[in-house]
């Protein structure tokens, strides 16, 4: 693990219910409530079983895979059609 | 230009720049399903740490993203003192520097709704999921509207877990 030193300076604790503290009220909001209504839940149980290291390789994977993608496509329109 | 967050950690952590991870690679960090273009962080205005920065970033020809090539940019420590945030483009990928965000404020603002977080090889730290929400909301802007649903569901759903022992409580 390449690691350097970090930001050395005492840390505050958080103090939850604070007006600084945001306090995450479900419902709160009728239109993020209706947009919540088509979210995949599944797949962020599925997410929340991993660790932060897996879902950053997994993501890092997905987007150089499309980079990929993007350039073979690109590659295509270039040589164009026979 | 893709979001190479593993080459923008290389950079930044072994220079020792203070740093924290917010938008869409946070969102990632903390379970989200949804792909990101460009890395985004709020970095520490002290003198020192804009010297890192720039010491950093500048042989990976940091540029203003979107901007017509030939303008007269250069990355250094009179132009991040001068400026605030910058959407850049550099080798590494793209690059959003935040001096401030709304919502958030500055990265001493932001520190003590920060974790400390291992992946990519690379200890740093990324905003909590419940500030993420909130400067989402801050920034008002419409299309945040379902990544903001879907960080809410994450939340909802990472407290279930937590109340079930499904998962270790977070910091």
């Amino acid at each position: 693990m390449d690691c350097c030193p970090l930001d050395s300076r005492p840390i505050p604790a958080r103090q939850a219910g604070t007006p600084d503290e945001p306090r995450f009220e479900p419902g709160s909001d009728p239109v993020i409530e209706l947009y919540k209504q088509h979210v995949d839940r599944t797949l962020l149980v599925e997410n929340l079983r991993h660790t932060h290291d897996e879902r950053a390789r997994r993501m890092q994977a997905f987007l150089r895979a499309l980079d990929s993608l993007r350039g073979h496509a690109r590659g295509g329109r270039e040589e164009g059609p026979e | 230009m893709k979001a190479d967050m593993e080459q923008v950690l290389s950079v930044l952590v072994p220079a020792g720049v203070e740093f924290i991870v917010i938008g869409g690679w946070a969102a990632a960090l903390h379970g989200s399903a949804r792909s990101t273009l460009d890395v985004d962080v709020v970095y520490a205005r002290t003198p020192e740490n804009i010297r890192r920065l720039v010491l950093a970033l500048r042989p990976h020809s940091p540029y203003l993203r979107g901007a017509p090539p030939g303008l007269p940019f250069s990355f250094d420590e009179q132009t991040v003192r001068a400026g605030l945030n910058f959407t850049l483009t550099a080798s590494v990928g793209s690059l959003d520097l935040f001096g401030e965000v709304p919502g958030g404020g500055s990265y001493d603002a932001l520190l003590p709704h920060s974790e400390e977080v291992e992946a990519l090889g690379f200890r740093f730290r990324v905003v909590t999921l419940e500030r993420l929400i909130w400067l989402k909301r801050a920034a008002g802007r419409p299309r945040d509207l379902e990544s903001i649903a879907e960080l809410e569901a994450l939340l909802e759903e990472r407290r279930r877990m937590e109340a079930a022992g499904e998962v270790a409580p977070g910091p």
